[in-house]
């Protein structure tokens, strides 16, 4: 097949298969309509030119691609634009969590627990890996 | 008698009205006895509508035709066990399987927290007899599948084919199970806003049962993806389909959410982001079942549907969304952050940046099924969107995804250093390009496919190494062994290795994914010894040799079974046969595709077309000419076994913890106002 | 015939299983033995410890410097002292502040009477 006719027949749903790409479609007519995509590339058709012959034969809803013109534009434009402003608020989300301050923070004055404090962490950290391994 | 069935959905529905009331009204009078009546009653509406489904079953066992339902989805010559699969097989009778399932979790919440959540309880209550109840009505008002006919007709009009094959009997189910069980998060997220309980305590319950439905949900996707692939017959195994579309959209949602909620148990941060991703995973699974049912959108599940109830489901949509944003709203003071972000390098910021690309792949896919909707609505002028689009816009999402996968586990909670990052990372960075420097040399040029290589084996790097220093760790520590300190690292730690399994899988998969690039197709009208060849990605050729075709005749269709010997490179491996049924009542005919699988490729033949098949049906044409379409699919075999090893790695990660020893506890049933009876009193003392 | 008497016998059954607590008296507890404020510092305390043994591993895994691991590892062994503190707390004040408790019998949330010795409890707590 030549590139021109994959093309084309890329950018098009088929009239015969629900939901599939004319690429795929097994159905008869399909099949012929694929052969006669193929012919036209050929005769030297572009594939826009084959679309357009195809579309204006069967229907603008076989497009599978909309164009990135008019309303179509929309399709392409808006979930990018949801990611982007998305990370937009992400970004303003993350700044002011990370500006608050926690109420019961305690400053790290670079001074270690004291033994008395370490042994009870160490007594609660053996207790709770003893309840855990039981599990 | 079946009619009992539907006497059944009365009860039913009467029974949810009384379940939301006395659960409101116990919980704001303090009546527990009222509380009691309406966890009764979910037991008791699960028998009355498992009844119902049961009668539904029997009807088509008995081929009960008065009954539109049985007649429009069976035939007498049906196999036995299609007719009781035929419960799905429509839009009516699957509802009502859907409300059993819904009902079956709602029972089963109840009795798992007899003794704790207890204060929350009267408004999950309350919340799963609503959901129940809407679809009560939906059932009985509009797809009631015991509305008769006015004649009884004397054969049914029979199964649809594609549905008549095993992958079809259990995916159904298993996405329900999916779909439904994410109403018992939701439950717990309303009956959370609405007690204004929102501390740590629910956030656990959820989480536990939203991994347990997306559990369910992926299974379902992916049996879905088989069903395609070996069904539909023409070789792919996604093709955007509003209504594969429309179960994704809940999985993004809950992915998201089984992700973020690490940030909340671990840091008090996010609360209102995951009740927003808990609740909207809810509403999403009401979403897909409006899209499956409505049949707004042209698509290959068009076997179930039904356009008065878009509406219904359109309205109940709206209603519920403008609940959860005032709820929420509402409690707004309870949902501020404990804590706070302590460095943009840290887990909580790359689980936040993989929250926005689920959040974002979620609303493109939307978009995208919506759009031709929405452009026949608004300007009265569809503009299709196919799948290219998806693939367009997903794919990227995808990639960025994968790498963030081999990233996140090795940045450290908090705050990580740059410095540690970059040893981590060397050697998976190394792994993976050179893994891509392989490949270019090998000939392979596409950039997707080429990326998620990279990408996936930089991902699998740094979970391989990730297992390997936590075993190291824990040898260590508890000078143990390599082998048992593997062990105990993975039961110690479940979630969080199950979840590294799961992401194995996934990249397994999206490997498996990025072989479509290299799908080689041939199509060839050949008669009796007649050869055609395809050659493989993988650079061998399989000569495929047209034997004969014969047809037998099977209960309920006629079998075309066209038989072709493979050679590979010239060396005999087997015989392969494609078959086209004609099925009788349908008038129907559907192609099997023969599928001849190795480990890194599948073999798949399509009987595209068959010259004059009453000739061979009859046996006047003994040499019929028959269109074959090939294909050689790389990689394929990489998606199931990645699937099967997400849900081994999901099933790690939710295994319950055995015996936690409980609190003394006392009988639940307190008579009010009087001594407890003196066996209780001996329980709460042994207890 | 049959069909209207069975329809009959499944009401009847059902209603009864589901009003029978309100007829019996016999109620469902509104809140947890152990109170919720309890549960919610114990589930605190359990995800601090947890956090700190997790920076061990994360420590000789390579993920954390010597210098962050000192740090963070002071810090979240403060968070946890704090978290123990709050729930060990918390359990005493309620359980010395509870009406509910009269002799070592755990009654119920609403009890009026005490399951253990039968004394009348003053309040209904919660």
């Amino acid at each position: 097949m030549t590139e021109e006719a994959r093309r084309a027949i890329g950018k098009l749903r088929s009239p015969y298969c629900p939901g599939l790409m004319l690429e795929v479609c097994p159905s008869e007519p399909a099949v012929i309509l694929r052969d006669s995509i193929r012919q036209m590339a050929l005769d030297g058709h572009e594939s826009d030119e084959i679309v357009e012959w195809m579309l204006a034969n069967h229907g603008e809803e076989w497009r599978a691609l909309p164009r990135w013109a008019g309303w179509g534009m929309w399709a392409w434009i808006l979930p990018p634009a949801v990611l982007i402003i998305g990370a937009g608020v992400l970004i303003g989300v993350l700044r002011s969590l990370r500006g608050r301050r926690d109420p019961d923070e305690v400053d790290d004055d670079g001074t270690d627990v004291s033994d008395d404090e370490n042994e009870r962490l160490t007594a609660a950290l053996a207790a709770w890996d003893a309840e855990e391994r039981e599990r | 008698m079946t009619a009992l069935g539907e006497v059944a959905l009365w009860i039913a529905l009467l029974l949810t009205i009384w379940g939301v009331g006395t659960a409101f009204i116990g919980a704001r009078r303090g009546r527990g006895d009222l509380v009691l009546s309406s966890e009764r009653s979910l037991h008791a509406i699960f028998l009355l509508v498992v009844l119902s489904a049961v009668m539904v079953v029997v009807a088509f066992l008995r081929n009960e035709f008065h009954y539109r339902y049985v007649a429009g989805y069976s035939n007498i010559e049906l196999a036995t066990h299609y007719k009781i699969t035929a419960l799905w097989a429509g839009h009516a009778g699957s509802l009502v399987f859907w409300v059993a399932l819904l009902a079956f979790f709602a029972s089963l919440v109840v009795r798992a927290n007899r003794w704790k959540n207890r204060d929350l309880m009267p408004y999950v209550s309350a919340t799963l007899h609503s959901v129940i109840l809407f679809f009560l009505v939906v059932i009985i008002f509009t797809s009631n599948p015991f509305e008769t006919l006015s004649f009884t007709p004397a054969d049914g009009r029979g199964m649809n084919p594609q549905l008549q094959n095993f992958w079809m009997t259990a995916h159904p189910p298993t996405l329900y199970l999916g779909f439904t069980a994410f109403t018992i998060p939701f439950a717990f997220a309303i009956a959370a806003l609405l007690s204004g309980r929102l501390d740590t305590r629910w956030i656990t319950e959820t989480r536990r049962w939203t991994l347990l439905a997306w559990f369910f949900l992926t299974i379902g996707i992916i049996m879905g993806m088989i069903w395609a692939y070996e069904t539909l017959g023409w070789g792919g195994y996604w093709f955007w389909d509003p209504v594969e579309n429309a179960s994704v959209l809940p999985w993004l949602f809950g992915t998201a959410f089984l992700h973020s909620v690490m940030i909340q148990e671990k840091r008090g941060m996010l609360k209102s982001w995951n009740l927003f991703l808990v609740l909207g995973t809810f509403l999403l699974t009401i979403f897909a079942t409006f899209l499956t049912r409505s049949g707004l959108i042209d698509s290959v599940h068009t076997f179930a549907q039904n356009l008065t109830i878009s509406y219904v489901f359109l309205a109940y949509l709206t209603v519920l969304t403008i609940i959860c944003t005032g709820l929420v709203w509402w409690r707004r003071d309870r949902l501020k952050s404990e804590h706070r972000l302590e460095s943009f390098l840290s887990r909580e910021a790359a689980f936040l940046l993989n929250n926005l690309l689920f959040v974002g792949a979620m609303f493109a896919i939307m978009w995208g099924t919506m759009f031709p909707l929405l452009t026949e609505g608004l300007l009265g002028q569809t503009i299709a969107v196919g799948p290219p689009f998806f693939d367009r816009v997903t794919i990227p999402i995808g990639l960025v995804l994968l790498a963030l996968m081999g990233i996140g586990p090795v940045i450290a909670w908090r705050k990580a250093s740059k410095r540690n990052l970059r040893r981590n990372f060397t050697l998976p960075t190394v792994m993976g390009l050179s893994v891509g420097l392989i490949l270019w040399a090998a000939g392979v040029r596409h950039p997707y496919a080429l990326l998620t290589f990279i990408l996936g084996v930089f991902t699998l790097t740094t979970m391989g190494v990730e297992f390997w220093k936590g075993t190291r760790a824990r040898a260590r520590i508890e000078g143990e062994g390599a082998g048992p300190a593997f062990l105990h690292m993975m039961s110690r730690n479940r979630r969080r290795y199950g979840g590294y399994i799961v992401h194995i899988g996934l990249v397994i998969m999206f490997m498996g994914f990025a072989g479509s690039a290299y799908d080689v197709e041939e199509q060839a009208a050949l008669e009796p010894g007649e050869t055609m060849s395809v050659t493989s990605a993988w650079g061998h050729t399989f000569d495929l040799t047209y034997q004969a075709t014969s047809a037998y005749p099977a209960t309920n269709m006629t079998k075309l079974v066209a038989s072709v010997r493979v050679q590979r490179n010239g060396r005999d491996v087997g015989i392969l046969t494609a078959e086209q049924r004609a099925y009788r009542q349908r008038d129907e005919t559907i192609s099997v595709v023969g599928i001849r699988r190795a480990w890194n490729e599948d073999l798949y033949m399509i009987m595209a077309g068959i010259e004059d098949p009453n000739g061979v049906i009859q046996g006047t044409n003994p040499r019929p000419l028959v269109t074959f379409r090939v294909l050689v699919n790389p990689l394929v075999p990489w998606i199931w076994i990645g699937g099967i090893l997400m849900a081994v790695g999901t099933l790690i990660a939710m295994w319950p913890r055995r015996g936690v020893p409980e609190r003394p506890a006392p009988p639940r049933t307190v008579p009010v106002g009087k001594v407890p009876r003196r066996d209780e009193r001996e329980l709460a003392e042994i207890g | 015939m049959t069909l209207f008497i069975l329809s009959i016998l499944m009401a009847g059954v059902t209603g009864l299983y589901v009003a029978r607590p309100i007829l019996a008296r016999r109620a469902a507890l509104l809140a947890d033995v152990t109170p919720g404020e309890v549960q919610d510092a114990d589930m605190r305390r359990t995800a601090a410890l947890a956090s700190l043994s997790e920076i061990e591993y994360e420590f000789l895994a390579g993920k954390l410097d010597e210098t962050d691991y000192a740090e963070l590892r002071r810090k979240l062994s403060r968070e946890a002292l704090s978290a123990i503190d709050r729930a060990d707390a918390l359990r005493t004040r309620r359980e010395s502040e509870s009406s509910l408790q009269c002799c070592e019998y755990r009654n119920p949330p609403g009890s009026r009477f005490c399951g253990g010795c039968g004394e009348p409890l003053l309040a209904a707590d919660e």
